[in-house]
């Protein structure tokens, strides 16, 4: 599971049927340095990804996603889904050890 | 499995039931002589690791799947072991 910055969102005008009811999240994953509490933008170097939300998170949240075949296993059967928003975080304690 | 320390946890808002009741942990994955090697990542955490113990991170979702008894958690990140620091070489 990683953590990312909710940055948008995606609507479909037609879908797989699993869509239904449910977002699509556009996810920027978190640097080091924005766990840390560095701002969100500008945003972190990589690419973003679309994240499958079950549980509402808004623009701005910061939501732990799980990729790949995990990603599938809250579905029933097979699901085209590459990415899921399993939490929406609360608060970060993050403290590196200081060198 | 993975060589990685606990830099932290979380705690959330809204999450999936599987994760209810079980502690995430923020594990910067280490290379072999403990250097940080990418970005952090999180996992389920039933061993009670401290801040910055050094672990065994798996990424194995059927054992995952087992601990948290619930065959549809999306989870796949698990602490299955603290590392011993007698005679290991950390930084």
């Amino acid at each position: 599971m990683r953590l990312g910055t909710v940055i948008g969102r995606i609507t479909l005008s037609q879908m797989e049927p699993i869509y239904e009811g449910a977002s699509l999240l556009i996810v920027q994953p978190l640097s080091r340095a924005q766990f840390a509490g560095a701002p969100a933008v500008p945003l972190a170097k990589g690419s973003s990804l679309i994240v499958f939300d079950q549980l509402g998170a808004g623009q701005g949240c910061i939501i732990g996603f799980t990729e790949g075949a995990e990603a599938t296993q809250p579905f029933t059967g097979d699901a085209p889904v590459d990415a899921y928003n399993a939490c929406i975080v609360e608060r970060i304690n993050y403290t590196p050890p200081v060198n | 499995m993975n060589y990685a320390r606990i830099d932290g946890n979380i705690t959330s808002a809204a999450c999936h039931p599987s994760m209810e009741g079980f502690r995430t942990v923020i594990c910067q994955p280490l290379d072999a002589e403990g250097h940080e090697e990418g970005a952090p990542v999180l996992a389920i955490d039933c061993l009670g690791a401290g801040l910055h113990q050094r672990v065994i991170l798996s990424t194995d979702g059927s054992s995952t799947r087992e601990l948290v008894r619930d065959p549809k958690t999306p989870l796949r990140n698990l602490i299955v072991g603290i590392v011993d620091p007698v005679g290991a070489s950390h930084p």
